[in-house]
């Protein structure tokens, strides 16, 4: 377990109209925070009754592997002297200053955070679709 | 490589934002790694007309787009 070393932050004010849906208001430090989202919207003609419910496991976007994201380990904190790629901070001044942060709306696993954090994984798999009942054209 | 990061002063005088959603993050600090992937489908042939759902089986046999 790493402990991550950073400024701190300051913040005069923080205005929320809305934080729903898993929203999360953070202030302090955090080692991990990995949100998923899964939505699937679908706009029907019939109500789930009559024509079934709907899974996300009938559609490919929710199934998907995620591409693989190799920049990741380079930015891997520390220097290593057998890694090929390092990173290394110099902080002059301790302090993030910010006056006022106004948001609005907070949602679907989303995060306002004044801290610090270790590592941030978030995934989001969202699916709009319009389904029509059929009807045969022309037809009695 | 090697990436040398000096941070000086940091000093924001106001932030706003309408929204904030769908797994990502607002941060006023340092952090190690961030990673946010979003996958977002609206097909053409998302209008499906037929006779048949394609949410009916959960086992998934039926396939869709």
């Amino acid at each position: 377990m790493t402990r991550t070393t950073g400024r701190t932050a300051y913040v005069g004010s923080m205005i929320l109209i809305s934080v729903s849906l898993s929203g999360i208001i953070q202030f302090g430090d955090s080692m991990e925070f990995e949100p998923e989202t899964k939505a699937l919207a679908v706009k029907r003609e019939l109500d789930h009754q009559s024509a079934g419910e709907a899974y996300f496991e009938d559609y490919k976007v929710f199934r998907k592997p995620l591409p693989s994201f190799p920049a990741m380990a380079f930015f891997d904190s520390g220097t290593k002297e057998d890694n090929l790629f390092s990173l290394s901070k110099t902080t002059c001044c301790p302090d993030i200053h910010v006056g006022s942060i106004h948001v609005v709306d907070t949602s679907t696993s989303s995060m306002i955070k004044a801290g610090n954090g270790g590592s941030v994984f978030g995934v989001s798999r969202s699916m709009e679709i319009r389904q029509f009942a059929y009807r045969r054209m022309g037809m009695r | 490589m090697q990436v040398h990061i000096v941070n000086h002063v940091l000093s924001v005088g106001n932030i706003s934002i309408i929204g904030v959603a769908a797994s990502s993050l607002l941060q006023v600090g340092d952090t190690d790694s961030i990673s946010l992937y979003s996958i977002f489908d609206t097909p053409p042939e998302s209008v499906i007309i037929g006779p048949l759902t394609p949410g009916a089986a959960k086992d998934g046999q039926a396939e869709k787009p």
